[in-house]
């Protein structure tokens, strides 16, 4: 026998307690090698599959976050653990065992379950890396999918990055073991627990913290979000945790005193027993309610980014094709080849507008467009806005916004073919010009002063502008793409489509709600598994204390309901003060996006169905720790 | 020979916000190599702190140890870890065994610890599992076997690398006359043959028959010794009459059993 051996039986004899921290470390390097054998696949990484690298930015700070994740999270079991391990440490510590022999054996089980944790994510890691690069490939829209092979990189930066992470964190935590201070080791378990110190002012300070934190985030708006959110992040926090320390508490001692409720079903027990565990787990429940905020809101954040995102490719792009060219072909014939090869695609066209102009050089870059006024009055009339009419020697600037047109009229100079114009000019809003006035000016001359110039015009000068409305806009990808090798010959001026804006986007909002979702899930089993832990890390005295009640006659069953209430409130507080913390946060972002039209419900649903898939998680593992635990308590009370 | 000297301990307990506990009041002892010496003394007298204290366990309030004339609180980590390995056992009243391991593993810890060979582990530990009866729970784990099943293991640790100091408190006190017995024995052989100095903590009148010389301790302070001068048998006479008028101090409701 040696020590190695003493180890393995170590882990094995705690497989319950090791149980969670084992799945989690499973899930956090499965999700680890899937990232990778997408960011490390030699078709990302040669640039074989286009529009990848945007992807693999993601991907790679996701990976990071994941790290650092696991790193915290390995961190605080292992803590947990060793805590709940002070009785074999001071009991190894008076047989001799040297500090590093310790430290070789706890270093020697993270070893273990890091090699385990290892085999079992990447056994699970590798078949299901299929699914992921058929996602992925899909979601990218590549031709060909992106090849299966277990990539080597992926597997050895996996497990390298996770035996270290493993090695690492032992090596800490045994500087949590001292071997001056064995008595305190040994009696770890059975110290005296003095009563919580409950102070009501405190309790009242954590409720104001909270509210004034909650107020200012109902309140808060577009120019004040940003220097807001930080301090009331920090003021809410903080609120929450002396919420955990000292309002709750409170309200326990509250119900305490109130003895018709404390004496019927099994109040006290549940009760005198619950403020201790709230009180000693204060920092980890405050710690799970603020995260559990954060990441809800982020996700909520997220979702509702990508709701509102087909409201602004439609808002950017008010027609689902437009452009504007020049060259020798009359603008009946370009028009006739669009609407062909629209056709082709059986792309139904529910607007058309082609306006004749002309180009004049001047300040704008592509020189300014010129109108004649029937023309511009056309267009108007067929989308429904304000006709205009201009008085001889009067022109309009087309400005892309919504409002009243003002009557104020500017002399502006108009130069072409060598002579100079000075014309009365006015602003003219025009929302429909929106994209197309990025790069050319548009002016709407009256008619006479458009003939006099057309009629010297040189021919190149002449341009064809036209805007196009179609349902099915979604499927015009093809279409678009033929539109403008077209038009390319024809000297394009400019080109914009919504659908090529629409997919451009797609794939990042796609993929942010992907990574979104990893991390969330990723959270929300980790803060159940800590909270796993935490009820773990006290069995032995629970047991005892169990083992007395039932001596006296409580019975199993009884002695499970109180168990059941307790886990409850662990489980499931911090969701509770996290969701009520995630509201506010919500209707900060509702007073943000108000001015798009979002009222505070259509926001909150985003964030109300990471609350619900959160406390799916959180059922599972409440479910999964009462039946372990009650096992727990029971097995040895039955030897 | 001197192996173990105590001058002047003392241990309180509490403090600042409590009332202050003398758990020891200027205890001194010495104890001679190979010496077997029984403690007697009324529950909360202080025999569990006086040996927590002998084995490095708690730190005095006032007061040293010395073992082998070696102030034990200016040792080493390393120099007390191998002095704990190598010459010392302890039997805890409350057994403290690990419960993540089986009765075998629990008992060899000490010979793991210390690196001996597989084949030398296994032999001792057959020998004391003979010694001590408990063969047949060797790969049960601890909620598996009884209480005194446990306090047997425990005994079995504490001896299995035969320390030169073993310091037992109450070994035999969940044992019936029997178990008693062989525990008794063991330890008596080991002291015999090898040379052990041993003290031990007890109630029972006719465990500490076995022992030479027994230090009765109340409210903190040693305040007499007997010294075992023929049988065991006129020796438990001496001890239970010392008890007797001590006023009953400390008398084990079992003491008429053993008659
Ligand atoms: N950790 C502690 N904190 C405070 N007081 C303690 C502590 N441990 C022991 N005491 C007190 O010190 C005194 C001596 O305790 P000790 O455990 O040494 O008694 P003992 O002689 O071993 O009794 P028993 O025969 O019942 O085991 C007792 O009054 C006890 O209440
Ligand atoms: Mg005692």
């Amino acid at each position: 026998m040696t020590l190695r051996r003493i180890s393995i039986s170590n882990v094995k004899g705690m497989g319950r307690k090791y149980a969670a921290f084992f799945a989690s470390s499973v899930l956090a390097v499965l999700v680890f090698y899937l990232l990778a054998s997408f960011v490390m696949h030699p078709d990302v990484v040669n640039g074989y599959v286009s529009q990848a690298e945007r992807v693999r930015q993601g991907l790679l700070i996701s990976q990071y976050i994941i790290v650092i994740f696991t790193f915290f999270f390995v961190l605080y079991s292992s803590s947990a653990f060793i805590r709940a391990r002070k009785k074999e440490f001071g009991l190894l510590t008076l047989l001799g065992a040297t500090k590093a022999q310790m430290s070789r054996m706890i270093v020697t089980e993270h070893i273990l379950i890091g090699l385990s944790g290892v085999a079992v994510g990447l056994g699970l890691g590798v078949p299901l890396s299929k699914l992921m690069l058929n996602a992925m490939s899909k979601m990218l829209g590549v031709t060909s999918p992106i090849r299966f092979i277990v990539v080597i990189p992926a597997v050895l930066w996996t497990s390298g990055l996770f035996l270290l992470l493993f090695v690492f964190i032992g090596t800490i935590t045994t500087l949590q073991i001292s071997p001056r201070k064995v008595v305190r080791l040994l009696r770890e378990h059975q110290r005296p627990k003095v009563f919580p110190r409950y102070s009501r002012w405190v309790a009242i300070l954590s409720l104001l913290l909270i509210g004034g934190g909650c107020g200012t985030a109902w309140f808060v708006d577009g120019r004040t979000l940003v220097p807001a959110m930080l301090p009331v992040t920090a003021v809410v926090s903080l609120g929450t945790f002396l919420f955990f320390a000292q309002a709750s508490v409170g309200i326990l001692m509250y119900l305490k005193k109130k003895t018709t409720f404390l004496y019927r079903n099994l109040n006290l027990l549940t009760i005198s027993d619950l403020i201790f565990r709230m009180k000693e787990n204060a920092r980890v429940l405050a710690a799970v309610a603020v995260l559990s905020a954060c990441v809800i809101t982020a996700t909520g954040t997220i979702y509702t980014a990508e709701a509102t995102f087909l409201q602004d490719v439609a808002r950017a792009h008010p027609q689902a094709l437009t452009f504007a060219a020049r060259g020798e072909t009359a603008p009946e014939t370009i028009a006739s080849r669009v609407r062909e090869i629209l056709r082709e695609d059986s792309i139904e066209v529910t607007e058309e507008i082609v306006l004749e102009g002309l180009v004049t050089p001047s300040q704008a870059e592509n020189g300014t467009l010129l109108i004649p006024e029937t023309n511009f009055n056309k267009w108007a009339e067929s989308s429904g806005a304000q006709r205009l009419s201009l008085e001889e020697n009067e022109a309009a600037y087309l400005v892309p916004m919504v409002g009243e047109p003002n009557g104020e009229t500017v002399p502006m100079e108009v130069v072409y073919g060598g002579e100079t114009y000075t014309i009365n000019t006015r602003t003219w809003p025009f929302p429909r010009t929106n994209y197309l006035s990025s790069m050319n000016r548009l002016m709407v001359v009256d008619d006479t002063l458009f003939e006099s110039l057309a009629k010297g015009a040189a021919d190149g000068d002449l341009a064809v502008f036209a805007g196009y409305e179609f349902d099915n806009w979604r499927d015009s990808l093809d279409a678009i793409k033929r539109i403008r090798s077209l038009l390319e010959a024809e000297h394009l001026l400019g080109l914009r489509s919504r659908v090529e804006s629409y997919e451009g986007r797609k794939q990042m909002t796609a993929l942010t709600a992907m990574i979104g979702l990893f991390v969330t899930v990723l959270f929300f089993i980790a803060s159940g598994s800590m909270l796993y832990f935490r009820l773990f890390s006290e069995i032995e005295e629970d047991r005892e204390k169990y083992g007395i009640m039932e001596k006296l006659g409580v019975s199993r069953h009884d002695i499970g309901t109180v168990v059941s209430r307790q886990l409850l409130v662990f489980f499931f507080a911090p969701i509770a003060v996290g969701s009520v913390h995630c509201g506010f946060a919500m209707k900060s972002l509702s007073n943000v996006l108000r001015m798009m039209h979002w009222p505070f419900l259509g926001v909150f649903r985003f964030a109300l169905a990471a609350i619900a898939g959160f406390s799916v998680i959180q059922v599972v593992y409440f479910l999964a720790a009462r039946r372990a635990y009650i096992r727990e308590v029971f097995r040895e009370a039955a030897a | 020979m001197a192996i173990l000297t105590a001058n002047k301990l003392s241990r309180v307990y509490g403090g600042k916000r409590s009332v202050p506990t003398w758990a020891l009041r200027d205890a001194s002892l010495t104890v001679n190599e190979g010496e077997f010496i029984g403690v007697m003394g009324p529950s909360g007298s202080g025999k569990t702190t006086l040996l927590n204290l002998l084995a490095a366990i708690d730190t005095p309030t006032s007061g040293t140890v010395e073992i082998d004339g070696v102030d034990i609180s200016t040792l080493s980590d390393r120099d007390l870890a191998i002095f704990r390995r190598r010459k010392l056992g302890f039997v805890f009243q409350d057994y403290n065994l690990l419960h993540t391991l089986s009765i075998q593993e629990n008992i060899v810890l000490p010979l793991v610890l210390d690196r001996v060979s597989p084949a030398a582990i296994q032999s001792r530990l057959s020998e004391v599992a003979h010694q001590l009866g408990i063969q047949y729970i060797l790969e049960k784990r601890v909620f598996q076997v009884s209480g005194g099943e446990q306090q047997r293991a425990a005994i079995a640790r504490a001896i299995i690398h035969r320390p030169a100091l073993i310091l037992a408190d109450e070994p035999t006190g969940n044992l019936d006359s029997k178990s008693s017995a062989g525990v008794m024995k063991a330890l008596r052989d080991l002291s015999d043959r090898w040379g052990a100095t041993i003290l031990m903590v007890t109630h029972d009148a006719f465990a500490a028959s076995f022992c030479e010389r027994i230090l009765f301790i109340r409210d903190g302070r040693i305040h007499s010794q007997i010294h075992r001068l023929g049988s065991r048998e006129s020796f438990y006479e001496d001890i239970l009459s010392s008890l007797r008028a001590q006023g009953g101090d400390g008398l084990d409701a079992s003491q008429d059993k053993h008659q």
